[in-house]
């Protein structure tokens, strides 16, 4: 399929688009780093992203997948927050010309984290917690990463009295891209923590001071509560970090 | 090309795409520069292997490459795949090349006119391709390098240097307007939906506005959130009227 995509994007005129889950992506891999090298515009719409799957087990269950996509030259990995970075997101991959775009999309519901905004943001990264709320912390003592991170994680860090920045980061190459000053400006100071499934280049923004919640060894076969009580997942309440520095 | 691998080939041949009198080429550009000039090594074993592994061409005879060509190119209804490794000519072929009348490189045309221009830089005389002989303008070789670029094999079709963008500016700006839109009434239709309900959304808002955005899913197309009801089957029709020289923009895929 990734091949066939190939193939069109090659003849002109279509922008051809394929789906399939985020897992076999490994299937995909040598014609999606094809279509990298060559720059064609091939829209990889990959989904069920997590492990909560579930019964499906571990084969289906990605985990390293988008850092093994992040580490691809000249390849956009998207991973969306909810529908309007979905929406945003869409537009990036149309519009970006010579690179081939991944949408790692998951199958649970995500609830809305800001209002819209005109103006895409997706490929800024953008504090999503600061503008839901409207108000600016200068100096928040967490910072989270990825897309999972925002919704639970800053409504329990408030009721346990810990200020707290979420950032909502949909494509690292894009931000990447962004200048310094800006950078530091979402990111913020260390110590920061991270939440997603890709290490390679979070880690590098973490800092050393920084720590990642995420997936380190591969899921389970078991209904998904099950899954995420087991792997101790945002959706249990969280507790502050006891080691940071 | 190995981007273009046997599926498209495969694909290729089932919806028919192709003319009957067109021949597919798959060709790897390994071990060549692009000053050097070109022989064509003609592998009858890949070539026969590959006829009959994809039923895409007939199964060619002993003999000639150039018989074998000329009986792939003659085919009913199958687009045919020819198997060709380029590579370097020998010292020999080198020799009996004949010269170029101008060492000027070749720069990607602008215009048709500018196209015209490079009409001087030729092939070599002993490549025994019939559509290479004759003083035929040679292909521009960077174009070949970088892989088409976007837009190549459809432009080399048209024979204009423009390159045909399936995205423009018109398209750019409906693409912003229906993002906007999505945008503006998603928290308020759902707050909390799934992803793939919503990438399923934002497909039903583009491509009505963006003609050649096509695709689908290998399967479990509804649960990867691909299936819109705006697509139908992409024929050979369409597949020409995409790649006319009208233009993508200016001719929209057929619609049920």
């Amino acid at each position: 399929m990734a091949a066939a995509m190939n193939g069109m994007a090659l003849h002109g005129g279509i922008v051809p688009y394929g789906g399939t889950f985020l897992v076999f992506s490994d299937y995909c891999r040598p014609a999606i780093r094809l279509s990298a090298l060559m720059g064609q515009r091939v829209i990889y719409v990959l989904t069920h992203d997590s492990i909560g799957l579930g019964e499906d087990g571990p084969t289906h269950q990605p985990v390293e997948h988008l850092a093994a996509l992040r580490a691809m030259p000249n390849l956009y990995v998207f991973r969306p927050a909810d529908s309007v970075e979905c929406a945003e997101c869409w537009e990036l991959a149309l519009n970006a010309a010579s690179t081939p775009s991944v949408l790692a999309l998951t199958r649970r519901a995500c609830r809305c984290c800001a209002p819209p905004i005109q103006a895409p943001i997706s490929r800024q990264g953008r504090l999503c917690a600061e503008r839901a709320r409207g108000r600016a912390r200068r100096d928040p003592d967490r910072h989270g990463l990825g897309g999972d991170a925002r919704g639970c994680a800053a409504k329990q860090l408030a009721e346990e009295g810990v200020k707290a920045a979420v950032v909502s980061m949909p494509c690292f190459e894009l931000f990447a891209a962004q200048g310094a000053q800006y950078q530091s400006e979402v990111l913020g100071r260390p110590p920061r923590r991270g939440r997603g499934r890709g290490t390679l280049r979070l880690v590098a923004m973490l800092g050393d001071r920084g720590a990642f919640i995420g997936m380190h060894g591969f899921g389970a076969s078991a209904p998904a509560p099950e899954l995420y009580k087991h792997f101790e997942s945002p959706r249990r309440p969280w507790r502050p970090p006891r080691v940071i520095s | 090309m190995e981007g273009i691998s046997h599926e498209a080939v495969s694909l290729a041949g089932h919806l028919k795409l192709w003319p009957p009198d067109r021949a597919v080429r798959r060709q790897s550009d390994f071990h060549r520069r692009p000053d050097q000039p070109l022989g064509v090594r003609r592998p009858a074993r890949a070539l026969r292997r590959l006829a009959l592994a994809r039923g895409a061409g007939r199964r060619p005879r002993p003999g000639g490459g150039g018989a074998r060509h000329r009986e792939a190119r003659g085919q009913t209804d199958c687009p045919s795949l020819i198997a060709c490794r380029t590579s370097s000519a020998s010292a020999r072929q080198r020799s009996r090349a004949r010269p170029r009348p101008t060492a000027r490189r070749w720069a990607p045309p602008r215009s048709r006119a500018r196209a015209s221009s490079c009409a001087g830089v030729t092939r070599p005389s002993r490549c025994r391709n019939r559509s290479w002989r004759a003083g035929a303008p040679r292909a521009p070789a960077s174009r070949r390098l970088r892989g088409l670029g976007a837009g190549g094999l459809a432009s080399r079709r048209r024979g204009a240097g423009a390159s045909h963008q399936p995205i423009d500016g018109p398209v750019r700006t409906a693409i912003a307007a229906a993002v906007d839109s999505l945008k503006a009434e998603s928290p308020a239709r759902r707050p909390s939906s799934p992803q793939g309900q919503s990438t399923q959304k934002v497909l039903e808002k583009l491509v009505p506005v963006v003609p050649g955005l096509i695709g689908g899913s290998a399967d479990l197309t509804g649960s990867n959130g691909t299936l819109t009801k705006l697509h139908t089957f992409v024929k050979r029709a369409s597949m020409r009227a995409t790649t006319s020289t009208t233009g993508c923009a200016s001719t929209p895929w057929p619609r049920p």
